[in-house]
């Protein structure tokens, strides 16, 4: 087949260039997208994802084309693998690229990944956690609590 | 009240003395026949053939006059005489806006409707060219009576183009939505991309959103008006110096201007952070997450931790609270955004305590 072969050349911030086949760059529905459209005969610029994200990306991509004929559990274990391998400051990245290039199946893991994170933790610690100033003023924040009292008796 | 609307409802073919009479049912709404031909025989109104045949009231509403408040609110009974012209011998049903009656013209004895079998859309597939000229033919008688009448039909498609049993006579029907020409303003709607050209509506339309799909052109049927062999916009201009117009080539990057705009923002916002960033701890830009992106997070969430999320930060409120807070405080919202998102099992309103790592195979279906 010789249009599996064919090489999408893929340009990121830093002016990293990679050479990937299209089976794995259709992954991306935003590169599928382009290629259907005759856009991708030249290097697609990527201007928001850096060389190192991208790369990480195309290994994600690779990793679920070559692992096609797997079974599904033995997908999930190397995703499993792959995420828990990412820190948090990458994970950002990763979503925000994910999400650009409309890759749906690491969106999926990279969201999940967070609101594992998020799960087990009370505002406080997420506030600590993700770094987020807490705008609210105290009596709106009792205010919330109050309103929503099935969400915050920690009895279970 | 709306007092246009009625005379849509009668254009008489004073050849044939035919006319179909509708009747609003109840109030002043302005009835459409569509609604009023539902689940019925289909009737039709005639247009006339010769429009040197027509007389002085070829579309006025001669049973109401102008002002229709009298027969609010009334039905119509068998034998009742309108305007001391029009029998109705037999009533046909009721639209959700008006009523349909068969009328019948005491001056010349007629009965004021016809019958239609089908549209010519039921007929459109394995249609004979000569039936085609015949239909295209008394179209366009239509369409010039309508001029004559200066009303705008504001629906003309084969739905709306009743055939009779023989199928030699087309009519073109469904004034449900036709007005008096210079009588209305100007459709709104298309105000989203006002060319005044189809040509010069594309361009706005490909300047906003970017270039259509060259798989769409494809299929179109008027692309080489506007597009070159390689799908290339061409834009008809008007050249200020002669007044002579031509075409321009116009080009587009695959990214629309909106897109182009959205990703400049994203970058300099990107940089700014990037600056901060050596500053900051490097676990903080979750917390800059964008709000669809947030979404998409708090969606996987089982309710009450997503609940407890919202009390974060303000924008993580905002997000949240439509869709978890519940008006009686103490119970948790019974469904909601979370489900429509993934299969909840027996956890579904889960203790906040345990961390789940088999979540992450859920939300894949």
């Amino acid at each position: 087949m010789a249009s599996t072969l064919k090489k999408i050349i893929l340009k990121s911030c830093d002016g990293k260039i990679l050479e990937v086949e299209e089976a794995v760059a259709v992954q991306s529905q935003m590169i599928k997208n382009m290629i259907e459209d005759d856009c991708a005969n030249e290097e697609i610029p990527l201007p928001d994802i850096t060389g190192e994200i991208l790369s990480m990306i195309i290994e994600y991509c690779k990793m679920h084309v070559d692992g096609e004929n797997n079974s599904n559990n033995e997908l999930i274990a190397r995703d499993a693998d792959f995420i828990t391998r990412v820190d948090l400051n990458t994970l950002y990245y990763l979503i925000v690229a994910a999400n650009f290039l409309n890759v749906k199946s690491l969106l999926d893991l990279t969201c999940q990944r967070v609101a594992d994170i998020i799960k087990g933790k009370s505002p406080e610690e997420i506030r600590l956690t993700f770094n987020i100033k807490n705008d609210f003023t105290p009596e709106e924040e009792e205010e919330i609590r109050k309103k929503n009292a099935w969400a915050f008796d920690y009895k279970d | 009240m709306q007092t246009q609307g009625f005379f849509r409802l009668r254009i008489v073919n004073n050849i044939c003395n035919q006319s179909l009479i509708l009747v609003p049912s109840f109030g002043w709404n302005s009835g459409t026949l569509t609604d009023a031909l539902a689940g019925l025989e289909q009737y039709i109104i005639h247009c006339a053939k010769n429009e040197s045949e027509r007389s002085d009231d070829i579309f006025c509403d001669d049973i109401y006059g102008e002002t229709p408040t009298g027969i609010r609110n009334c039905g119509y009974r068998f034998g009742e005489v309108l305007d001391s012209r029009y029998e109705v011998p037999a009533a046909h049903g009721k639209g959700v806006f008006s009523t349909v009656v068969r009328a019948k013209d005491l001056k010349s004895g007629d009965l004021v409707l016809s019958s239609c079998c089908s549209s010519v859309l039921d007929l459109m597939s394995g249609m004979m060219q000569a039936q085609g000229r015949a239909y295209a033919k008394q179209l366009f008688i239509a369409l010039k009576h309508l001029k004559n009448c200066g009303v705008l039909h504001c629906d003309i498609k084969p739905d709306n183009m009743l055939v009779n049993e023989a199928k030699n006579v087309l009519n073109l029907c469904d004034f449900g939505n036709a007005m008096f020409a210079g009588k209305n303003e100007i459709t709104p709607y298309l105000f989203l991309f006002p060319g005044p050209t189809n040509n010069d509506m594309l361009r706005l339309h490909m300047e906003l959103k970017g270039p259509f799909r060259k798989k769409m052109l494809r299929k179109g049927e008027f692309t080489e008006q506007h597009f070159d062999q390689d799908f290339n916009f061409h834009a008809a201009e008007v050249d200020p110096v002669t007044k002579k117009s031509f075409w321009r080539h116009l080009h587009w990057s695959c990214r629309s201007q909106l897109e182009v705009e959205l990703c400049h923002l994203n970058r300099k916002l990107n940089m700014e952070f990037v600056r901060n960033h050596k500053l900051v701890c490097s676990f903080e830009n979750i917390g800059r997450i964008e709000e669809d992106l947030l979404i998409e997070v708090l969606c996987r969430l089982p309710a009450k931790i997503a609940m407890r999320c919202c009390c974060v930060c303000k924008s993580w409120y905002r997000i949240g609270s439509p869709l978890l807070c519940t008006p009686n405080h103490s119970v948790p919202p019974l469904v909601g955004m979370l489900c429509a998102h993934q299969d909840f099992r027996d956890d579904e309103l889960g203790d906040g305590s345990s961390s789940n790592p088999r979540g992450r195979g859920r939300g894949r279906c």
